[in-house]
């Protein structure tokens, strides 16, 4: 960064890189951005803050040339630029980390990562072994280990998600722009991101603009942010000069307390549901649980330790294949998805996206598509019965839509989310499976979720919550279970749930600590003592 | 790492395996069955019979990797089979030679195969139409016009030029083999080597993402159909040699068949997957299959029913296979 400050004159630190002027755009009948102002300069991560539906993906789409803003300049080191297309950003030396995948999934990493940029010899012809041999390059300089010949549909989301950052850091690109690049990934691959963007901004000085609603994150990278609300620019400050509560106050626009503690729910000691041994494949094995009437049951681990899969088990989506599994003390074989449901299990599925909504139908649709059973009479729908139910989940979840019949693709992440869960409580449901519900939403309708989650549990539902944010676990769950490469390590309950206990036992360190538990040194311990 | 490729190599093509384990077993029946299999006449006869089906399967296997499909292959055939008999005549006369007017008609009948393909790929493309419905309509338009041009079955067809075609080459190659090697050499290799090529791929597999990737996705989307144009005109060429005739009334099974060859092939109608290698492969099994049940005087009636049925039967290969590999899968970790 000294190396500006000395080249004299106007090439100050000061100076802004890029500038967007009086942007403006407008989706149908909704305003996503309102004569907005943005800048950031060189070297720097800049962090854009405010609750989806507020802008700043727009924002970050207009910059990629995903979408094409309706009024506005976009300055680039002083210098007008048009960006309407890939190719335009492309040119600009601008790279995308998406939120959506950008991932052709039948394409193998290293065809991913050339896509469009392959490297050909005579010809125009494709030099494929090159580009296998590059990429394993690449990917091990960036310090990926994937192998460049495997297909991106054999990855797990959380590699798909590394695939798709090192396709945008190979273009070199003097602006990185990341939307929600972190939701996919665990704690060590957060980790080596940021080393990245810190490496990029500090060393490289190049230009890191990223949208996160994990405000632990943000503290560790952020140089500058920029708050929008209702598609408004708000504010922007050095990160530090305000406070989380200001900062929630300029995102929500009122004083807002945030949540409270919401556990302990008078939960009975009648035990709704057991597994004992369950296994599957060499994803799960020796699975003991049990989950009480009216209870939220967290679980916990870094991705890919087969937490995801229990819950597809439990579901029937990849059932159990060894152990039994008992509702209400009775035993069932559940098989199948409909098996679940009729033993009153659903689950909310991670990807609410591919595997939740409809998204091209409407949103009544999509709310009533698991309970279509108790809807009809004689094979058809009952009109009268559908719009009671549809106003019942609406009031009960505050969906914000102006109109039942836009399609789910309109509704912004958070309130999608919403229509997810709205669909699996329209069912009989007695265990609700949440896996992941609040990945990247943002913080109200988060709030919005766990005031939801803690009702339901009071009402006698039981809940299993997978999630990727320990804040979260520790402020809803009566107990937490820690898994460590496919079983069950650790059952917390109570003070134990602690991030510092989660985190020990979901990298299998759990022992070593306990041992020379006054020595906080190693890394696990130092984050949570930062809280 | 080496074991990491064989395995990443397996699970990419185990629908191909399946197809050749299938042509396998399908060309030993017809090596049993056909009695000159094994002199030179054996080889011309089944690079005969396969020769227009994988050409056309070829053509179609690009159009189904960007997950589109082309129902008027069958139709583009027969209109430029028609067209080829009927001005072959005429140009020979004209140039009054006979090897330059061949090779001039040649030159005309691939140039109005790319076009119908070029007609195809803009409708696709630039109408932003579905190519489902589009390939639907220029299937009449083609069959009008080659109804058109040739009225009546007939025109005339050079027998020297008819005899290379179907014949052997140093004796013992059979210049159906050649074509189709050329075709794969000259035709799919570099086309599926060059960025067009590959950016097939990536539509087929996710078109948004193929343009958040700053692929042009027109362009790419055109070429497919005028290769496969071109792969159409190939096709006719093949076709008409063989007749010696342009027939606006054959009956012409290549755009059913085509597709069938190329899903039996490994592509996958919802795009993203395929390739010539599984294409070839499912294009010979069901012309094979036409040639067995000829050896085992099969009524014709009841040809297209058997063909379904294996058609039917080797897509549940794949069904039967992960199947298998689920319950091995299962006792492997109940065994632990």
């Amino acid at each position: 960064m000294g190396k500006d400050v000395t080249n004299l004159g106007e090439q100050t630190v000061d100076r802004e890189y890029l500038q967007m002027e009086h942007i403006s755009k407008r989706f149908g009948g909704i305003q996503a951005l309102d004569d907005v102002f943005f800048s950031c300069r060189r070297g720097e991560a800049h962090v854009l803050i405010g609750e989806n539906g507020a802008g700043k993906s727009t924002i970050i789409k207009i910059l990629c040339g995903v979408v094409a803003r309706d009024t506005g300049d976009i300055l680039i080191d002083g210098k007008k630029v048009e960006i309407n297309s890939a190719l335009d950003a492309d040119d600009n030396h601008i790279a995308a980390v998406f939120q959506e995948l950008s991932l052709i999934q039948e394409l193998s990493v290293a065809e991913n990562i050339f896509l469009g940029h392959e490297i050909t010899g005579r010809m125009g012809r494709i030099n494929f072994k090159a580009m296998y041999s590059e990429a394993d390059r690449f990917l091990q300089e960036i310090g990926i280990h994937i192998n460049s010949r495997e297909l991106v549909k054999d990855l797990s989301l959380c590699q798909k998600q590394m695939v798709e950052i090192a396709k945008a850091l190979y273009k070199k690109p003097e602006i990185l722009l990341l939307d929600e690049a972190t939701s996919a990934l665990g704690e060590e691959e957060v980790e080596w991101l940021f080393e990245k963007i810190d490496q990029l901004t500090h060393q490289e000085n190049k230009t890191v603009i990223f949208i996160s609603h994990r405000m632990d994150e943000l503290s560790r990278v952020a140089d500058r942010a920029t708050i929008f609300r209702d598609a408004h620019y708000i504010t922007s400050f050095t990160w530090g000069d305000l406070t989380n509560e200001e900062i929630v106050a300029y995102i929500s626009g009122k004083k807002d307390s945030g949540a409270n503690v919401m556990k302990n729910h008078p939960s009975s000691d009648k035990v709704v549901l057991e597994i004992q041994n369950g296994a599957h494949g060499d994803d799960l094995h020796d699975i003991n649980l049990k989950l009480r009437e009216g209870e939220i049951l967290g679980v916990a681990g870094l991705s890919g330790h087969g937490q995801v899969e229990m819950l597809h088990a439990l579901f029937g989506h990849n059932p159990f294949d060894r152990g039994e599994m008992l509702v209400d003390g009775k035993p069932v074989r559940i098989r199948s998805e409909r098996q679940a449901l009729k033993n009153g299990i659903v689950l909310v599925p991670e990807d609410r996206k591919h595997e939740g909504l409809l998204l091209e139908r409407p949103i009544h649709e999509n709310i009533t598509l698991m309970a279509l059973d108790k809807l009809q009479k004689f094979g058809v729908i009952q009109g009268k019965k559908e719009r009671e139910a549809l106003a019942h989940s609406i009031e009960k979840l505050s969906i914000k839509a102006k109109d039942l019949n836009l399609t789910a693709n309109s509704l912004s992440g958070g309130n999608q989310q919403k229509l997810v869960i709205a669909k699996a409580l329209l069912t009989d449901v007695k265990i609700l499976l949440l896996s992941d519900p609040t990945r990247g939403i943002d913080i109200g309708t988060k709030n919005e979720i766990y005031r939801l989650m803690h009702d339901l549990a009071q009402q006698g539902m039981s809940i299993i919550f997978l999630s990727t944010e320990l804040s979260e676990l520790i402020l809803l769950c009566d107990r937490v279970v820690v898994f460590y490469e496919g079983s069950i390590v650790a059952e917390l309950q109570g003070e134990d749930i602690s991030e510092k206990n989660i985190l020990a036992h979901a990298i299998g360190v759990a022992e070593d600590l306990a041992q020379d538990a006054p020595s906080d040194s190693d890394r696990e311990g130092a984050q949570s003592d930062e809280k | 790492m080496r074991n990491d490729r064989v395995r990443i190599f397996v699970g990419r093509h185990r629908n191909i395996l399946v197809a050749y384990g299938v042509m396998l077993v399908v060309v030993i029946l017809f090596a049993f069955n056909q009695a000159d299999f094994f002199t030179r006449y054996g080889p011309q006869s089944i690079f005969n019979q396969i020769i227009t089906l994988c050409i056309a399967t070829l053509g179609q296997t690009l159009i189904i990797l960007t997950a589109g499909i082309d129902l008027s292959i069958g139709n583009q055939i027969i209109f430029l089979n028609c067209v080829m008999a009927t001005i072959m005549q005429p140009i020979i006369d004209l140039v009054g030679n006979d090897g330059l007017g061949i090779v001039l008609t040649l030159a005309v009948i691939l140039a109005a195969g790319a076009l119908c393909g070029l007609l195809n790929g803009v409708l696709v493309a630039y109408g932003r139409l579905q190519p489902i419905v589009v390939t639907l309509a220029t299937s009449s338009i083609y069959i009008g016009l080659a109804r058109y041009v040739r009225p009546e079955p007939g025109g005339e067809v050079k027998s020297e030029f008819a005899r290379l075609m179907t014949g052997r080459v140093l004796e013992y190659i059979p210049m159906a083999a050649i074509v189709l090697l050329l075709v794969i050499v000259l035709v799919w290799i570099p086309f599926r080597n060059s960025r067009s090529g590959q950016a097939l791929y990536a539509i087929g597999g996710n078109e948004t993402a193929a343009y958040l990737s700053g692929i042009k996705i027109n362009r790419a989307k055109i070429s497919a159909y005028l290769v496969a144009g071109v792969c159409s005109a190939l096709c006719a060429i093949m076709l008409t040699a063989q007749t010696r005739s342009g027939d606006p009334t054959a009956a012409n099974n290549f755009t059913n068949n085509s597709i069938a060859a190329a899903a039996l092939g490994g592509a996958s109608l919802a795009g993203g997957t395929g390739s010539y290698f599984g294409s070839i492969a499912g294009a010979v099994i069901l012309s094979l299959i036409v040639g067995l049940l000829v050896f085992w005087q099969v009524s014709s009636y009841y040809q297209n029913l058997i063909q379904g049925l294996i058609l039917v039967l080797a897509l549940s290969v794949n069904f039967i296979v992960h199947f298998v590999k689920k319950r091995q899968a299962a006792a492997r970790a109940a065994a632990k």
